[in-house]
C-alpha cells in the first residue's frame, strides 16, 4: 500500500465510524442497516447474480465467440439468409399481436423447433437457452417491483420493503425514491409471462446469428435492400475485429513491459480498489492511439487494394455464389407470410388476445 | 521491340517534400521478364511501382509529369478499373488486402467488380487457385490461415483479374522463411507457366537473386544501376554504397576474386553449387590455411539470469505452445532464438517478461519467480522491443513516450530527465522530444519505441524480429547498438528469421520447434548443425558452402562470408 492509500483508508474508516456513532445515538443503526441489507438484496442483488452466472457459464472470452456463426451443415443452414430474416420477423409480429399467455409460451416452444434441426454445439446451446431464460426472470424481477407502483391498482403485496425516513424538503424515504417499496404477486406472474414475448424473439434472432455465415447475412441484406458498398464496409468491419482485439493485447502487454500494473490486487479496501481502477482505466485509455493509427493505416492500404481490384469499377457487379432461393426456401417462405397475414387478420378480429381482457 | 512497361520522363514529387520522390526517370520492362526492384528504405521503389500500377495518379492524386505506358495503355488516361486488368499488384502485409472472410469469397472479388458472368468467374478461381497451390485451401476461412498462406491468397486474387504485369512490393517482409518460400516460388512459377512479367520489391535478396532476370538498384528517386544479377551482385563496392547485402555466396566468391582468384571465364555465382562448381573448377589456384580452428563460444560463464524450469504454456484454446522448455540464459550472453512461427519463440520471451504465466513449471529472473515478481520489477530488469514498435508507441509526445516506463517505476523527477535525455541522445533523436510519435517517419518510430526500453537500462533486452522488413542499413544499425550494450555488460536476446543476423552477431542460438527446444548451444556449433534441417529452418548459405566443401579441408563451422574468405589461400595472390 501507498503512503496515500494509507491515509485515505484511514479517511474512509474515520468517516465510516463516525456515521456509525451517529446513527447509533440517535437509536436507528439497526434500522439502517436492516434497509441497507434490503437494498442491496432487491437491487444490486439479482444485477450481480445474472452476471455472475453468466461468467461462470461462459467465461469472459466466451461471451463473444459463442454469439457468432458456427460452421456446420444442416437443413437450417442451408436455408436462404433472406428467409431466416423472415422467420424472425415473423416471430417479432406474432410476439406483439399475442396477448394470451399460452399463446405466447406455444410460440416460445415453436421456435425450438429449428434449433433441434439446427443442432447447435452444447458450449453454444448453453449460451442461447441462458440468453433466452434470463429475460422471464428479469422481467418478472422488474415488474414484481413496479407492477402497478403509483396507480390504483389492486394487488397482493407479499413484502415490504423497510424504509428509512428522513426529512430535508418534505417527506421523503430511501429506498422508495427509486421505486423499491413493496413485491406483488400480480406483478411476478405478469412479468414472467410477458417476458416469453421476449424469449420467442431471442430465440429466432440468436438461431439465425448463429447458423448463417457472417458473409451471407449481409449478402442476403443486399439482395434485399442494403446497397453493395454498404455492405462491403459491414463485411470488412467483421472481418477486422478479431484484428483489433489482437492489436489491443499487444498494446496492453507493452504498457506492462514498460511497467504499468494493471494486475488486479485481491482487496476489500474500497480505497486501494478505487486506485486499481484508475489504473486499469488509465491503461486501457492509452490502447486507443496505437490502435486507431494502427487501423487508419490499415484502412488506408485496404482503400488503395480495393481499388486495384476493380471495386465499384461497374454500377452492378456480379456473384460467384448467387444467393438462390430453392423450392423448399419458395415454401418456407410463402408459409412465414401466410401464418404473419393469418396472425394480423385473427388479432384484427380478436382472437389471440386473453379471454377477459386482462393477461 | 514490344515493351510490357514504359517509363518515360517519370518525376514525382508529394506534397511537402522537399525534393522529389522520383526524378526524372526513364525505365522499359520487356514482357515476361523478372525484375527485381532493389534499394534502400525510402529510395522511391514503391512510389515507382505506384506509378506502373495506376495507384499514381488515380488514388493517389497528385502532380507527375512525365509517361507510364503499360501494355500500350497511358495510365494517367486509363481508368485503373481497365488497368487493373493489366497489371496487378501484392502488397506486403496480406491482412491489409484482403477484404472477404473465405478464400474463394477473396479471389472472386476482383472477377465479380468486374461483372463478369458467373461461369467465367468461377473458371477464374479455378484457374487462379490452382496457379498458386491452394485449390485444397478454397473454403477455408482466411483468418485461420498462415501469413505464407495468406500472402498466397492475395496473389491468387491478383491473379484472378489476369494481369500481365505482377508486382510484388515486399511480398515476404512480414513472412517467416517458410512463407517466403512459399511466396517466392509460387512468384517464379507464375512467372514461367503464364508468361507475366514481374516486378518485384524485395529486402531478402538471397533468396531470390537466382530467380531473376534483370536487378534495378535505386537510390533517391534515381537508377543507379540496371543488369543482370550477376553483375549487380558481382559489384561489392556499389552495394556497399546503397546499403543494399547481395547473396553470400555472390559476396565470397568476389571477395576471393578480389585476393587474386581467377575466373576462368565464369561469371558471379548466385547459388550454393555455382559457387562449389566455381571453386571446384578452379581447384588449383586455391587451399584452404593449414591448422584452422574456429573456436566455439563458452557458455555457461557468469550467473544464471534467466532460469526455465520444465516450463509448459497451454493457451485457453487447447494449443500446447510450450512443451517442457528447460534452458538457463546467463549474464551477458548474446542469444538468438530460432524457429519457425508457432514453434513457441513470442510465448518463451512472453514469460521473462510476466507477461505469460506458466501453466506448469516455473521461470526464474534474476532470482525471482515471475509469478511472485510485481510489474515493475520485471520492466526494470527486462526490455522488449516488440515486432511491431508502433504499438509500444501510445503517448503524445517523443518525451513523454520515453518517459512513461521510469514514472510508472516511481523515479525521482531528476532522474527522469536525466535517462530521458540520455536514451534520446543515444537513438539520435534531440530536436524530436516535442512531437507526436506517430507522426515520425517509420524509421524514427522504431527509435523511439527503442529509446522508450533503454531508458529504463534493463539488465535483459529481447527484441523481437528486430529487422523485418528493414534495408540493410538499419538492420545493422540496430544489430551494432544491440552488440555495443552488450559488451557494456546487458543480457541480449533476440527472435530472428534472418540467419545472417543470428550467425553474424549472436554468440548462442536456442533454436525451438513445436513449443520444445531442438537444440541449443553455441551458435558455431547449432547453425551447422544438419538436423536443423528438420526445422526447416535453412542456415546461411555460406554455411551451405562451407559444408560443401568440407572434404578439401574447410572447416564446417565457418558461420560469415569474412570467416570463409579469411579460411582460403590464394595460390600467387596477396596472402
Amino acid at each position: 500500500m501507498k503512503v496515500w492509500e494509507k491515509i485515505a483508508t484511514a479517511a474512509l474508516v474515520a468517516i465510516t465510524i463516525l456515521i456509525t456513532l451517529a446513527l447509533w445515538t440517535k437509536g436507528i443503526l439497526v434500522q439502517f442497516l436492516w434497509v441497507m441489507i434490503n437494498f442491496t438484496a432487491f437491487m444490486i442483488g439479482p444485477i450481480s447474480i445474472i452476471g455472475l452466472i453468466m461468467l461462470k457459464l461462459l467465461g469472459l472470452r466466451g461471451i463473444r465467440s459463442v454469439l457468432t456463426y458456427e460452421k456446420k451443415d444442416s437443413p437450417v443452414h442451408r436455408v436462404d439468409p433472406r428467409v431466416k430474416f423472415l422467420y424472425v420477423l415473423c416471430v417479432s409480429l406474432l410476439s406483439a399481436l399475442l396477448g394470451w399467455y399460452p399463446l405466447l409460451i406455444g410460440l416460445s416452444l415453436a421456435t425450438l423447433i429449428p434449433w433441434l434441426y439446427a443442432r447447435p454445439s452444447k458450449t453454444r446451446a448453453k449460451a442461447v437457452l441462458y440468453l433466452c431464460i434470463l429475460p422471464l426472470f428479469g422481467m418478472a424481477w422488474g415488474q414484481g417491483l413496479y407492477f402497478g407502483l403509483g396507480f390504483d391498482w389492486p394487488v397482493t403485496i407479499i413484502y415490504r420493503i423497510p424504509q428509512l425516513k428522513f426529512n430535508l424538503s418534505g417527506t421523503h424515504s430511501f429506498p422508495a425514491m427509486i421505486g423499491l417499496e413493496r413485491i406483488t404477486i400480480e406483478g411476478l406472474r405478469y412479468g414472467f409471462l410477458q417476458g416469453f414475448r421476449v424469449v420467442a424473439v431471442n430465440s429466432a434472432a440468436l438461431l439465425v446469428l448463429i447458423t448463417t455465415r457472417p458473409s451471407d447475412l449481409v449478402f442476403g441484406l443486399i439482395k434485399m435492400f442494403l446497397p453493395y458498398e454498404i455492405g462491403f464496409m459491414v463485411l470488412t468491419a467483421i472481418r477486422f475485429i478479431p484484428k483489433f482485439l489482437h492489436d489491443a493485447g499487444i498494446v496492453l502487454n507493452a504498457e506492462k513491459a514498460r511497467g504499468l500494473d494493471m494486475s488486479v490486487k485481491k482487496s476489500y479496501n474500497p480505497v486501494v480498489l478505487t486506485g486499481t481502477l484508475a489504473r486499469v482505466i488509465r491503461g486501457l485509455s492509452y490502447v486507443t492511439i496505437p490502435v486507431v493509427i494502427s487501423a487508419m493505416r490499415s484502412g488506408k492500404n485496404l482503400a488503395v487494394a480495393a481499388e486495384t481490384r476493380a471495386f465499384r469499377a461497374k454500377s452492378r457487379r456480379t456473384y460467384l455464389r448467387e444467393i438462390k432461393m430453392t423450392r423448399k426456401d419458395k415454401i418456407l417462405s410463402i408459409i412465414l407470410i401466410a401464418i404473419m397475414i393469418a396472425g394480423v387478420v385473427l388479432s384484427y378480429l380478436g382472437y389471440g388476445a386473453p379471454p377477459g381482457g386482462v393477461t | 521491340m514490344d515493351w510490357a512497361v514504359q517509363i518515360q520522363n517519370l518525376t514525382f514529387k508529394y506534397p511537402g517534400g522537399e525534393k522529389p520522390v522520383l526524378e526524372n526517370l526513364n525505365l522499359n520492362i520487356g514482357r515476361n521478364e523478372f525484375v527485381l526492384l532493389v534499394g534502400p528504405s525510402g529510395c522511391g521503389k514503391t512510389t515507382l511501382v505506384n506509378c506502373i500500377n495506376g495507384i499514381i495518379p488515380h488514388v493517389i492524386e497528385e502532380e507527375m509529369s512525365g509517361r507510364v505506358i503499360v501494355e500500350g495503355l497511358d495510365t494517367t488516361e486509363t481508368p485503373l478499373a481497365v488497368l487493373s486488368q493489366h497489371v496487378g499488384t501484392v502488397f506486403q502485409n496480406p491482412d491489409d488486402q484482403i477484404f472477404n472472410l473465405t478464400v474463394e469469397e477473396e479471389v472472386a472479388f476482383g472477377p465479380e467488380n468486374l461483372a463478369l458472368p458467373t461461369s467465367e468467374i468461377k473458371k477464374r478461381v479455378d484457374d487462379a487457385l490452382r496457379g498458386v497451390g491452394i485449390e485444397h485451401l478454397r473454403d477455408r476461412e482466411i483468418a485461420t490461415l498462415s501469413g505464407g498462406q495468406k500472402q498466397r491468397v492475395a496473389i491468387a486474387s491478383i491473379l484472378a483479374m489476369k494481369p500481365k504485369i505482377l508486382i510484388l512490393d515486399e511480398p515476404t517482409s512480414d513472412l517467416d522463411p517458410l512463407g517466403t518460400d512459399e511466396v517466392l516460388s509460387v512468384v517464379k512459377r507464375i512467372n514461367k507457366e503464364y508468361k507475366s512479367t514481374i516486378i518485384l520489391v524485395e529486402h531478402k535478396l538471397e533468396d531470390v537473386a537466382k530467380y531473376v532476370d534483370r536487378v534495378i538498384l535505386m537510390d533517391q528517386g534515381r537508377i543507379i544501376a540496371d543488369s543482370d544479377p550477376r553483375s549487380i551482385f558481382g559489384d561489392l563496392e556499389l552495394l556497399y554504397k546503397l546499403g543494399v547485402r547481395g547473396p553470400e555466396v555472390a559476396e565470397a566468391s568476389v571477395k576471393l576474386q578480389v585476393k587474386g582468384l581467377k575466373y576462368n571465364g565464369v561469371k558471379t555465382p548466385l547459388t550454393v553449387d555455382e559457387a562449389r562448381d566455381l571453386l571446384l573448377k578452379n581447384k588449383d589456384s586455391w587451399s584452404v590455411k593449414p591448422d584452422l580452428k574456429l573456436e566455439e563460444e563458452e557458455i555457461g560463464e557468469g550467473d544464471p539470469i534467466i532460469q526455465v524450469e520444465d516450463l509448459w504454456h497451454i493457451y485457453p484454446n487447447g494449443v500446447k505452445a510450450l512443451k517442457g522448455v528447460n534452458l538457463t540464459i546467463y549474464k551477458g550472453e548474446y542469444v538468438g532464438i530460432i524457429g519457425q512461427n508457432g514453434a513457441g519463440k513470442s510465448t518463451l520471451v512472453s514469460h521473462f517478461l510476466g507477461l505469460l504465466k506458466p501453466t506448469r513449471g516455473r521461470v526464474l529472473v534474476a532470482g525471482i519467480d515471475t509469478r511472485e515478481a510485481s510489474v515493475g520489477f520485471l520492466a526494470k530488469k527486462v526490455g522488449y522491443i516488440f515486432q511491431n514498435p508502433d504499438f509500444m508507441l501510445f503517448n503524445n509526445t517523443v518525451w513523454s513516450e520515453v518517459a512513461f516506463g521510469l514514472k510508472n517505476i516511481g523515479l525521482p523527477k531528476e532522474e527522469i530527465e536525466e535517462r530521458v535525455r540520455e536514451a534520446i541522445e543515444i537513438m539520435g533523436l534531440e530536436g524530436f522530444e516535442d512531437r507526436h510519435p506517430h507522426a515520425l517517419s517509420r524509421g524514427q518510430r522504431h527509435r523511439v519505441a527503442v529509446a522508450s526500453v533503454l531508458a529504463m537500462h534493463p539488465e535483459i533486452l529481447i527484441m523481437d524480429e528486430p529487422t523485418n522488413g528493414q534495408d540493410y542499413g538499419h538492420t545493422r544499425m540496430f544489430m551494432e547498438l544491440a552488440e555495443r550494450l552488450n559488451n557494456q555488460g546487458t543480457t541480449i536476446i533476440v527472435i530472428s528469421h534472418d540467419m545472417r543476423v543470428i550467425a553474424e552477431y549472436t554468440k548462442r542460438t536456442i533454436v525451438l520447434k513445436d513449443g520444445e527446444v531442438f537444440a541449443d548451444g553455441p551458435t558455431r556449433r547449432v547453425l551447422p548443425m544438419g538436423k536443423l534441417r528438420e526445422t526447416m529452418i535453412k542456415p546461411p548459405a555460406i554455411v551451405e558452402l562451407s559444408q560443401s566443401l568440407a572434404e578439401y579441408g574447410l572447416p564446417r563451422n565457418i558461420l560469415t562470408v569474412d570467416e570463409f574468405v579469411n579460411c582460403i589461400n590464394i595460390r600467387g595472390g596477396e596472402q
